[in-house]
C-alpha cells in the first residue's frame, strides 16, 4: 500500500512538473489595453462641439468632487424596462449650472465642500425624458442607486423662467435623492415610521388625492407609499416648499377632505380631473337644506406633485353625490397662499352663505404629524451631520427665488452668448 | 506490473503537458477588445469622412407608421448635423401639425427641419453607434410619451423606436444597422456628394404623394409565377395577400417607407402569410423596390403592377371622370366636336359649358353623360343615360341614349341644338384607355382615342365619386 502511494504521488510530481514548465512558457502582456477608449482617455477632446460645457463639468463636478456628471445619456445603465431619451445639450448645460447652483453650492457654503465630497453621489445621470410606465401612467421622476448615483429625468422640458415646475420636476428630485444617500448612510430613527404606521399604501399611493394625504400626515401623495419615502418627501419638501407652499401643506393638513364618487366629472371644468375633493360645503337655499344637496367648496387642485392649488369651484351635489351644478368662475382662478383662501371662503360667508367643515374622518392630526415628522428630520440633519436644516432651507429658498441664468450660463457659453441668450430682453 | 505503472504515469503526465500547451490555434488575428476597437475606429472614420452625410432609413418597431429618412452629417468634433421632412420633426421642432388620422399626405412635410446633437460609437452589444444627445429629427421616435398627432395613447411606448444601433456590417457606402433595444434592420447609405438635402428629402416626398393615390388603393405584385394582391402603399402600410387567398384570414401588413427611386420594407418579404402557410415562397426575400423605365416598381424576379387597366377604372362607381374642356387636352378632330357641343349649350342656355362628364349617378340610379352651364341656372343638371360601358381589353364604347335622361336630359334632348350631334359622334367611335397620368398607380388622368383616328381623343380627370 505504502509503495502505491508513493508511485501515485511520483507520477502526480511528474505531471504537475510538466504542467508547470508549460503553463508558464511565453505569456507576455500584450503592450496595448483593452479598456475602452471613451473610458480611459477620461480627457476632454478641446476640438470637440461641447468642449466648454465638458470642460465646465470637469471643473465644476468631475475633479472637485471626484465623480461623473453625465449628461450623454448611458441606455444601458439605466432600467431598461423603460422607454427613455437623452436630454438636449441646452437643456443639459441648464441643469447643470442650477444643480451646481441649487445643490453643491448650498451645501458647500453650509458644510464645506468635503460633505458633498464624502456624501454626494459619484454619478449624476441626466435623462430626458420621464420613465413612463404604460401600464398605470405613472413617472419616474429620479432615482437614487445605492448612494452612489441620482439620475434625474425629464430634463428636455426644463424651463428656468418656472420656479415651480423646476422645484417639483429637479431640485426637490435632488434633495429627495440625496436624502436617501444620506439616511443610506446614518439611518433616521425608528419613530418616524411610526407616525403614519397605519397609513401607508405602497401600491397604489398614485391614485390618492395629495388633500386627502396631507389630512393624514404626508406633505405628498408619494409620500404615502412607504415610510422611507415619507421620510425623502419630508425632507425635500420642507427644503424646496415656498413659505407660501409650506403654509399650504399644512392648512390643507389641518383639515378633513369630501372626496366625490369616482367618475363624477365636473362638466366644462377648467382641469380635467378624475377626481375631485373639497373641503368645506354650504347649503344655497332652504330647499337644498332640506333636500341635503350640498355644495361644495375648496376644491383641491394640483397639476403635479409638490404644486398643490385651491380653486374657487363650487359644485352642488345631489344625496347621492351626482353634479346638480357649478357655480364661481368654475374653478379657473387657483389659489396657492391660504390667506387669498381664506378671503375666497369670506367672500361666500359675506354672500349669506353658512360654510361648513368637512368632517375629518382618517383619525389623524395631519397638522401635528408634518410637524412631527420635520422635527424628527431636523433633529437627524443636526445630529447625524451637524447641518442646520433650517439655515439649509433658507439657503434654497433665496437661492430659487434669485437665478440670474445669463451669470450662470457665462462660464459655458460665454458673456456675450450668455447675455444675448439668458439677459433681460428689450 | 511496476512497468506498467511507470508507463501509466508518464503517459499521464505527458497527456497534461499536451493539454496546457498554448497553442491553440487563432481564429481571430487579435483578442476581441483590439477588433471591436478597430471597427469602432473604422466606422468612425468612415462616417465623418462623407462630405455630404448619410441617410438613415429609418423604422420603428410600431405596426402603425411608416418609416422616415433622417439625413445625418457626422462632424469629427461628436457633432452631427440632421434633417428630416417628416411630421414628427415639425412638431419637436415647434411647429406642430395637423392630426394624421385618415391622411397620410401629411406625414411627410414640404419644409426640411434640422438639428444638431451629439453621436460616438462605443462598445456595447457590440460596435454601437449611439446618438446620446437629444435631437428633434431622431429622438421624438424614442420619446415614451403619448405620440402627438394620433388618436390612441401611446403613453409609456411612445413610438417604439431606437436610437442606439448596433454596426452589424458595412462597406464604403453602406453601413448596415441594428436597432439596439428593438432589434429592427436599417440600413445608413453615404450620400453623393453635392446632392441637395432639401430636394432630394422633397423628392422622396414626391415619391410618396404621387406615386400611389387612397383613390386606387389595389396593385397586383407579381413574383416569378406567384401573385399577390397589395394595397394601402398610400399610408405606408401594404396589405397584401397571396391571390386566391381570403383576404381577411390571409392579410399581412408590411411596413414601408418611400425612397427618391422606390420603395423599401422594414422586414424582407418571404410569402404572404396564409393560414396553412402554403403560399410562402421559400427563400425569398424582396425588401427593395426600385422604378423602372416603364414606371413601375421592380424588385429582382419581382415586379408590382396596377391591379385594373385605365379601361376598367374608367367605368367603375368610384370615379366621375370630368372631361377636360382645354384644347390642349384634346385633339382637333374631339375638340371641333366638343366645340360645335359648346356652342349649343351657349345657344340655348346663353353660358358657357363649365363641366362635361360621365359617372354614375346615385341620386338617378344611371349611368351616363352630364353636362353642365356654368352659372348652373338649371336646378338639376341634364344627364344623358348610357349603359356602364363594359371594356373589351383597353376599349371602351359609349351607348349614350338619344331619347333617355334624365328630367332635364330629357327637355335637352328635345329643345337643344348639336346634343345629339354630340351623341352620336360619342357613340359611333371605339375609344382606346390610356393613363395620362405620371405614375401608372396613380391613373388620376386618362386619354381616350380613337381607335381609328390617333387625332381624335380627349383627356379625363378622374375623380372620387362620392
Amino acid at each position: 500500500m505504502k509503495r502505491n502511494i508513493f508511485n501515485i504521488l511520483a507520477a502526480a510530481t511528474l505531471a504537475a512538473g510538466a504542467l508547470a514548465l508549460t503553463a508558464c512558457s511565453e505569456d507576455d502582456l500584450d503592450p496595448r489595453s483593452v479598456l475602452d477608449d471613451n473610458l480611459s482617455e477620461g480627457n476632454i477632446d478641446p476640438d470637440g462641439y461641447c468642449y466648454a460645457f465638458d470642460q465646465w463639468l470637469e471643473d465644476n463636478f468631475n475633479r472637485p468632487y471626484n465623480m461623473e456628471f453625465i449628461y450623454r445619456t448611458e441606455f444601458k445603465s439605466t432600467d431598461q424596462n423603460y422607454n427613455l431619451v437623452p436630454p438636449t445639450i441646452e437643456k443639459a448645460e441648464e441643469l447643470a449650472v442650477l444643480t451646481r447652483y441649487l445643490w453643491y453650492d448650498v451645501y458647500g457654503k453650509l458644510q464645506g465642500e468635503d460633505f458633498l465630497r464624502t456624501y454626494g453621489p459619484k454619478i449624476i445621470h441626466l435623462i430626458g425624458s420621464s420613465g413612463v410606465n404604460p401600464a398605470n401612467g405613472t413617472e419616474i421622476l429620479g432615482l437614487a442607486e445605492g448612494g452612489l448615483k441620482v439620475s434625474l429625468y425629464k430634463v428636455n422640458v426644463l424651463d428656468y423662467t418656472q420656479p415651480d415646475e423646476m422645484n417639483a420636476l429637479y431640485f426637490l428630485t435632488m434633495h429627495h435623492e440625496f436624502t436617501h444617500i444620506l439616511h443610506q448612510t446614518k439611518t433616521y430613527p425608528k419613530e418616524f415610521n411610526l407616525i403614519n404606521s397605519a397609513n401607508y399604501q405602497p401600491t397604489n399611493w398614485q391614485d390618492r388625492m395629495a388633500s386627502m394625504c396631507a389630512s393624514m400626515g404626508f406633505v405628498s401623495s408619494y409620500a404615502s407609499g412607504q415610510s422611507r419615502e415619507d421620510f425623502a418627501e419630508t425632507c425635500a419638501n420642507y427644503i424646496t416648499f415656498t413659505p407660501d407652499g409650506l403654509d399650504l401643506i399644512l392648512w390643507m393638513a389641518d383639515r378633513g377632505w369630501f372626496k366625490a364618487p369616482d367618475g363624477n366629472n365636473i362638466a366644462n371644468f377648467s382641469f380635467p380631473m378624475k377626481d375631485q375633493t373639497f373641503c368645506y360645503y354650504y347649503y344655497a337655499s332652504e330647499k337644498n337644506r332640506s333636500l341635503d344637496r350640498r355644495t361644495y367648496c375648496g376644491q383641491f387642485y394640483c397639476p403635479r406633485d409638490h404644486c398643490n392649488y385651491i380653486t374657487d369651484l363650487c359644485a352642488t351635489l345631489d344625496a347621492d353625490g351626482q353634479v346638480q351644478s357649478q357655480q364661481s368662475s368654475g374653478g379657473k382662478k387657483i389659489m396657492n397662499r391660504v390667506e387669498d383662501i381664506e378671503a375666497f371662503f369670506q367672500s361666500l360667508r359675506d354672500k349669506g352663505y353658512e360654510l361648513y367643515p368637512v368632517e375629518d374622518t382618517d383619525n389623524q392630526d395631519g397638522k401635528a404629524n408634518i410637524l412631527q415628522k420635520i422635527s424628527i428630520a431636523r433633529d437627524w440633519y443636526a445630529s447625524a451631520f451637524g447641518l442646520n436644516l433650517d439655515a439649509l432651507r433658507e439657503e434654497v429658498q433665496y437661492r430659487q427665488t434669485h437665478i440670474d441664468m445669463a451669470e450662470l450660463m457665462t462660464p459655458i457659453l460665454g458673456a456675450q452668448a450668455a447675455q444675448a441668450k439668458y439677459g433681460p430682453k428689450e | 506490473m511496476k512497468a506498467l505503472k511507470y508507463t501509466l504515469a508518464f503517459l499521464g503526465a505527458a497527456t497534461l503537458a499536451c493539454a496546457c500547451t498554448n497553442e491553440d490555434p487563432d481564429y481571430f488575428d487579435k483578442a476581441a477588445a483590439y477588433r471591436m476597437d478597430d471597427i469602432k475606429t473604422e466606422t468612425k472614420k468612415l462616417l465623418t469622412e462623407a462630405p455630404n452625410g448619410w441617410e438613415l432609413q429609418y423604422f420603428t418597431a410600431n405596426d402603425w407608421e411608416p418609416g422616415y429618412t433622417i439625413l445625418m452629417r457626422f462632424n469629427s468634433d461628436q457633432s452631427v448635423e440632421m434633417a428630416a421632412n417628416n411630421i414628427f420633426a415639425s412638431f419637436a421642432s415647434g411647429n406642430g401639425g395637423n392630426s394624421i388620422d385618415n391622411n397620410y399626405a401629411v406625414i411627410y412635410t414640404p419644409k426640411m427641419f434640422s438639428d444638431i446633437s451629439l453621436w460616438k460609437m462605443v462598445s456595447d452589444a457590440g460596435p454601437v453607434l449611439t446618438f446620446d444627445t437629444y435631437n428633434n429629427m431622431l429622438h421624438p421616435f424614442s420619446d415614451p410619451y403619448d405620440v402627438p398627432l394620433t388618436a390612441n395613447n401611446e403613453a409609456g411606448n411612445g413610438h417604439e423606436g431606437d436610437y442606439e444601433f448596433i454596426v452589424m456590417a458595412r462597406n464604403d457606402s453602406v453601413v448596415s444597422l441594428r436597432g439596439k433595444k428593438t432589434e429592427v434592420n436599417m440600413l445608413l447609405k453615404k450620400l453623393p456628394e453635392g446632392l441637395d438635402w432639401n430636394e432630394y428629402l422633397a423628392k422622396i416626398r414626391n415619391t410618396y404623394l404621387n406615386t400611389f393615390s387612397p383613390l386606387f388603393p389595389t396593385q397586383v405584385m407579381t413574383i416569378g409565377s406567384k401573385r399577390y394582391i397589395v394595397s394601402g402603399f398610400n399610408s405606408g402600410l401594404i396589405d397584401v395577400y397571396a391571390e386566391g387567398d381570403d383576404a381577411l384570414t390571409s392579410t399581412t401588413t408590411l411596413i414601408s417607407m418611400p425612397l427618391a427611386d422606390g420603395y423599401r420594407l422594414r422586414e424582407p418579404f418571404n410569402g404572404a402569410t396564409t393560414v396553412d402557410g402554403l403560399n410562402a415562397i421559400d427563400g425569398l426575400a424582396l425588401q427593395e423596390f426600385h422604378f423602372g423605365e416603364d414606371g413601375l416598381l421592380h424588385a429582382p424576379d419581382a415586379v408590382i403592377e396596377p391591379y385594373y387597366t385605365p379601361a376598367q377604372l374608367f367605368p367603375m362607381m368610384a370615379y366621375k371622370n370630368v372631361v377636360s374642356l382645354k384644347e390642349e387636352d384634346c385633339g382637333p378632330t374631339f375638340y371641333a366636336a366638343l366645340d360645335a357641343f359648346a356652342g349649343a349649350v351657349k345657344k340655348r342656355y346663353k353660358q358657357r359649358l363649365a363641366t362635361l362628364q360621365f359617372y354614375y349617378s346615385g341620386a338617378e340610379r344611371r349611368y351616363g353623360m352630364q353636362f353642365i352651364a356654368n352659372k348652373g341656372i338649371q336646378s338639376t343638371a341634364p344627364m344623358i343615360f348610357a349603359p356602364v360601358p363594359s371594356p373589351d381589353g383597353d376599349n371602351i364604347r359609349f351607348e349614350l341614349s338619344s331619347t333617355e335622361g334624365n328630367l332635364a336630359g330629357n327637355l335637352r334632348l328635345k329643345d337643344m341644338d348639336g346634343l345629339h350631334d354630340f351623341i352620336t359622334f360619342i357613340n359611333a367611335r371605339t375609344w382606346k384607355v390610356t393613363s395620362a397620368a405620371s405614375s401608372p398607380y396613380c391613373p388620376t388622368r386618362m386619354r381616350l382615342t380613337d381607335v381609328a383616328d390617333p387625332d381624335c381623343f380627349f383627356t379625363v380627370d378622374l375623380l372620387s365619386n362620392k
